[in-house]
């Protein structure tokens, strides 16, 4: 160790305080942050020192570690993915709180820098073994420390009003930490805040300027950039030149009543548009579909359900049977599977809220986890999905296009194309059950392939050239191709996303891998346009009525024309590394739910905080043994340099003093012991207890040690004890 | 092949250490600190609708561009004048003053004086000849690329550490101040001190000009580190050699009284008896016996690679030098350097910081230049009563020297530095065997058994 702590960055009185309350206020943990805080910054007025030297900065190093791999591994058990990982920055202050307290409260500055290091750490024992001069630098964890407490207290901060108190808030700490970290006599104050001004507006600048740049690329600005939320837009691979590669990870689990494999939707779209699916919002065309929170119920026995109307609550006590789905949401919002005649989500754990779109989507919100929830069908008309139906402006004005999202056809080639097809296959003479049985005729002699290799050139395009020339691909050509031919036909289509539900388990679980994701069409058969009025009311609160084609009377049927081959292609038996993996994910996913139900979250809690108490305490009690002043740090023997271990002549002091009274101040040790108090016996031995004391005293010599113990030890034995 | 290799090594170390240099003046640890800031925040804060990272972003961004552009508004016009101790030692703490005189018409604030070690790269013959002590030891990589290597040549031609002031400098325009500056030697020798540099740091902290300071070249001599010896060694007896009456500095009377005789010519005048000239009428001198001082002779042997070894070589010569008592004793100091070297000091001849200097200058030659070394103690062997050869090691050529020795001087006392993982040949029994590793704590040792015995 070196000087070089004189020089140290070290960061004023109270930032880290501020800091540290700064994020407690960010993060909802006020209270834990005042007490971080009052520790933190009670160094300043306590007396507590400690001597740690490496070994217990070593140790406070690793309680922080073991503290990071805890919260990972809590992390990791939610299944969130690397995002969900990354949750730890949050927790950042109080990880490394040990650390900040050992130096805080340690007799040293600084902390070396190879405590991070195992590594350095062997590099200087090799070192100083080939008698090399090691300088180990040392590292003053006050300003680091302050860092990581700003970036965890923005890490969950959203919110315009939020973000602007934060921004405020980190101009203010950011300025005390450039000014008071800089020695008192080269301050100057007037070029520091005319400087920090520039700051100030620079950074405004920047952040308003990254907030405008991320909008415009999620709205679409760099070519195919427009949002990444597949809820809202669904990119498929028609016209890449690839071969399709499927995950075979566990994406959700169900417990079925039905024996048989069908279709779980998760995603609905309705418009079309350059091999992209698009979730299109019929009431305010121009943007995209609108989720809406699902009814929750303030009763205590409906805690948990989430209803499509509040008349549902009591479905789960009048129904018979329920889906019942258990997985991971690696998104704050994202679909969720569900039936199609859903009423009713109970038991829902781990989950703030349920938004379900008019297209039938639905999406877990504030559910960065393993979540668990059951799925209760009603026995009325399906209301999850909305009729076909001519869209309305956000201004309250009627879309110029007379059809409904689902029966268009934006591009003119493909327009026509399936027209010619359609009319072909003669599907305008036919009713509409005939019309989909054609359909199905139609792609029947089509081969499933996840070998994709039609690239379009104009005029054609992909799914044309899949539908009439190349007649072989992937679900997603046979589910668009299917949707635009039917919409040509006349009838309303949408295009679905989800699994397949085929691979059964034991105990009537169906397991959703990411090779059972699947995509087919929906058809709206049997209904008729027909004029509605419609009150709206606009952006600006002003109500307006509308009348508008709303297509009636009909119903939606899956219509999946992917040759039933796909799913032997697709889903092979899983091999036993899957197999081990599904284990591990089932058992990690169920002690999940397990831990965060009701019934076992207050012990599971509780034990927590047993063992978090009793390594507390312990910490305390080792602590409390070792406690300095930092007005004496050195203890009595002061003249002692820091690295200098006290002589074993200094624990026979106690028994000395109750001797021969208390050594008065000016008196050299010899002299005070020269006293008739010790026999003929003592003396001998006291006298080479003292010359060699002396020469470990005054001659650093260490090699006396063993020996002058022993005699020490000889002497206590022959002294009245204290 | 090899060559090559190391050629381009020494090439590319020099090109990439000078800008290494360059950034690590330019930018402060609060530079670095943000800068690491700016890009963790840029990669945590990339979803800006969930967390608000990207304002720590935007904000280390900015500050880290108003700090680059400000410092550039900062300049000095600084002449300096060092008042430097004549000699310093290795390892001990200089403290000297500098006066500054502010040649500029404005205030000059917040500015740092430091000096700049002369450029420390190793040359290519030094770098492919001197490898670091218990290189083999480490993995392949560092053994292929010699990154360690050149650090530690780098470290050994540095000759100080940090050498800044231990305070901001104030002055008025057109003004004198004087600060105190600080440093460590590390390396003996002749340091230059040529390249004085005040640094500017802007508002924040974040990044410093260094403004060169016209000074001028002043030189330091830094001593050996030297170890107390305690009774390690009590050398030979007094003989007839110059260094007695005739090289004293000691005016009067010496030695004992041997008698009277006639007053020859050239006699001093002090030396005449005035009561024997009165009671004799001729004039009468006294004559004293002429006192005999010891000569001594300290051998150091510099072949062998520059390394941590030949230092403690150097430091335990130079502790010999410090502890033999030159009031009353000569000590010659032998060693081949680019030519045979004798140097005295002692008594009436020079005083024993003239044999500090001398090594202080001492450098490991690198060839086989024990002959010469023989030759040298073979010129001036029969003038030595006691002798002490210290050796870096030991080798079957060192043992032929010394026995060779042996046989011309009486006492002759071998000290050998080294351990069983670097001595080749087994050292005499006689030998005083020194760990370099630790030094001191072997002298420890070895007085400790003198004194039991």
């Amino acid at each position: 160790m070196n000087d070089a702590h004189l020089r140290l960055l070290k960061p004023p009185r109270l930032l880290l305080g501020g800091a540290v309350l700064f994020w407690g206020a960010f993060t909802d943990h006020a209270l834990t942050a005042l007490a971080m805080a009052l520790l933190i910054e009670g160094r300043h007025w306590l007396d507590w020192r400690w001597r740690f030297g490496a070994t217990g900065y070593n140790r406070a190093w690793v309680l922080s570690l073991l503290g990071i791999a805890g919260l990972l591994t809590m992390l990791w058990l939610n299944a969130g993915g690397i995002v969900g990982l990354l949750g730890f920055i949050e927790w950042l202050p109080v990880l490394f709180l040990p650390l900040i307290l050992a130096q805080q409260y340690g007799e040293e500055e600084a902390i070396p820098a190879t405590v991070f290091s195992a590594v350095a750490r062997h590099r200087v024992k090799k070192a100083e073994r080939l008698g090399k001069p090691v300088d180990i630098p040392m590292v003053h964890l006050g300003l680091p420390y302050f860092a990581f407490t700003i970036l965890a207290s923005g890490y969950n901060t959203f919110g315009q009003r939020e973000r602007l108190f934060y921004f405020a808030g980190l101009l203010i700490l950011v300025a005390c930490a450039c000014y008071f970290v800089t020695r008192q006599n080269a301050r100057r104050p007037l070029f520091f805040t005319l400087a920090f001004i520039f700051v100030s507006l620079f950074s405004a600048a920047i952040s308003t300027g990254l907030v405008a740049t991320y909008t415009w690329i999620s709205k679409g600005g760099i070519y195919n950039t427009r949002s990444q939320n597949q809820s809202l837009l669904r990119t498929t691979n028609i016209g890449k030149i690839k071969e399709i590669k499927q995950s075979r990870r566990l994406y959700w689990r169900m417990w079925s009543p039905r024996s048989q494999p069908h279709l779980v939707m998760t995603g609905s779209y309705n418009l079309y548009f350059k091999t992209r699916w698009e979730s299109r919002d019929s009431e305010g065309f121009e943007g995209f579909d609108i989720f809406d929170a699902l009814s929750v119920s303030n009763e205590p026995k409906n805690e948990g359900e989430f209803a499509l109307d509040a008349t549902l609550f009591d479905l789960n006590e009048t129904a018979s049977s329920a889906l019942r789905f258990r997985g991971a949401i690696k998104d704050n919002r994202k679909e969720i599977p569900l039936s199609e005649y859903v009423g009713l989500i109970s038991d829902a754990q781990e989950v703030d809220d349920i938004e379900i779109s008019r297209l039938g989507t639905a999406a877990a919100v504030n559910a960065d986890s393993v979540i668990d929830y059951r799925v209760w069908d009603t026995l009325q008309t399906p209301i999850r999905a909305e009729s076909p139906r001519q869209s309305i402006s956000r201004q309250g004005e009627l879309s110029s296009y007379s059809q409904p999202p689902e029966l268009r056809i934006p591009d003119d080639d493909e327009q026509i194309a399936f027209a010619q097809l359609s009319r072909r296959l003669g599907l305008h003479t036919m009713s509409d059950r005939d019309k989909i049985r054609a359909v199905y005729d139609y792609f029947r002699d089509f081969r499933y392939t996840k070998n994709l290799t039609i690239r379009a050139q104009a005029p054609s395009t992909p799914l044309l050239k899949f539908t009439t020339e190349v007649k072989a691909g992937h679900c997603e050509y046979f589910a668009s191709a299917t949707a635009l031919l039917l919409r040509a036909a006349g009838i309303p289509t949408r295009y679905a996303t989800g699994f397949s539900a085929r691979e059964k388990a034991s105990g009537g679980e169906f397991l959703l891998r990411g090779t059972h994701g699947h995509a087919w069409c929906l058809a709206y058969i049997n209904g008729q346009p027909e004029v509605v009025q419609s009150t709206f009311t606009n952006d600006t609160g002003e109500t307006k009525t509308i009348d508008r084609i709303v297509w009636t009377g009909g119903e939606w049927i899956e219509v999946d024309t992917t040759p039933a081959s796909w799913s032997q292609i697709d889903s092979p038996d899983p091999t036993w590394q899957e197999k081990w993996a599904d284990w591990w994910q089932r058992l990690r996913e169920d002690f999940q739910i397990w831990r965060s139900s009701e019934s076992n979250r207050g012990w599971v809690n509780l034990v927590l905080l047993i063992i978090g108490g009793l390594l507390l305490a312990f910490i305390a009690f080792r602590l409390a043994g070792t406690r300095l002043r930092k007005t004496h740090p050195h203890t009595p023997q002061s003249l002692y340099g820091h690295d200098q271990e006290p002589s074993p002549f200094v624990s026979l002091m106690p028994r000395l003093e109750s001797l021969l009274g208390p050594r008065p101040p000016g008196i050299a040790l010899r002299t005070w012991l020269k006293a008739p108090e010790f026999t003929e016996e003592q003396q001998p031995i006291l006298h080479e207890t003292l010359a060699l004391h002396e020469s470990y005293r005054f001659n650093q010599d260490r090699h006396v040690t063993e020996q002058l113990t022993q005699l020490v030890e000889r002497l206590k034995q022959t002294l009245p004890p204290k | 092949m090899k060559n090559l290799w190391l050629r381009f090594l020494h090439w590319s170390y020099c090109r990439t250490g000078r800008w290494g240099w360059i950034a690590a003046r330019r930018i402060r640890p609060l530079g670095w600190g943000v800068s690491v800031l700016a890009v963790v925040s840029a990669v945590l804060g990339t979803d800006i609708l969930k967390s608000s990272v990207f304002v720590v972003f935007a904000t280390s961004t900015a500050l880290w561009s108003i700090s680059f552009i400000t410092v550039f508004f900062r300049s000095a016009k600084i002449f300096a004048s060092r008042e430097l101790p004549q000699v310093a030692s290795v390892g001990e703490e200089v403290h000297f003053t500098v006066t500054a005189q502010n040649r500029s018409k404005h205030r000059l604030r917040a500015a740092l004086l430091e000096e700049w070690p002369p450029n420390p790269n190793p040359t290519l013959e030094e770098f492919s000849h001197s490898p670091e002590p218990g290189e083999e030891q480490r993995n392949p990589v560092d053994r292929t690329f010699l990154f360690y290597r050149w650090m530690w040549l780098q470290e050994q031609k540095r000759g100080f550490t940090d050498f800044e002031a231990t305070e901001y400098l104030d002055v008025e325009g057109n003004a004198t101040a004087k600060v105190q500056l600080r440093f460590t030697p590390t390396q003996r020798g002749l340091l230059r001190f040529s390249e004085m540099r005040v640094r500017l740091p802007d508002p924040f902290g974040l990044f410093q000009r260094c403004a060169r300071v016209q000074a001028e070249t002043d030189p330091l001599i830094v001593l050996p580190k030297r170890y107390p010896l305690g009774d390690l060694l009590h050398l030979g007896q007094s003989r007839l050699h110059l260094g007695g009456d005739i090289a004293s500095n000691r005016t009067g009377q010496t030695g004992d009284f041997l008698h009277l005789r006639d007053y020859r010519p050239g006699d001093p005048i002090r030396s005449l008896d005035w009561k024997s000239w009165a009671r004799t009428g001729t004039p009468v001198v006294r004559e004293y016996e002429d006192s005999f001082f010891p000569r001594f002779g300290l051998i150091l042997d510099t072949t062998g690679p520059v390394g941590a070894i030949f230092e403690e070589a150097v430091s335990v010569a130079a502790s010999f030098v410090s502890a033999l008592d030159t009031e009353e004793s000569l000590i010659d100091l032998l060693f081949i350097r680019d030519q045979a070297y004798r140097v005295t000091a002692g008594r009436g001849v020079a005083k024993p910081i003239r044999l500090l200097e001398a090594l202080a200058s001492v450098q490991a030659n690198g060839r086989d230049s024990l002959e010469d070394l023989s030759a040298l103690c073979k010129r001036h062997h029969k003038q030595l009563e006691a002798c002490i050869a210290i050796f870096p090691g030991w080798n079957a050529p060192r043992a032929a020297f010394a026995s060779q020795l042996r046989s011309q001087i009486e006492e002759l006392h071998l000290i050998i530095l080294g351990d069983e993982s670097t001595l080749e040949l087994n050292p005499p029994a006689d030998a005083l065997l020194l760990n370099p590793k630790n030094v001191a704590l072997s002298l420890q040792q070895l007085n400790r058994q003198l004194a039991r015995s």
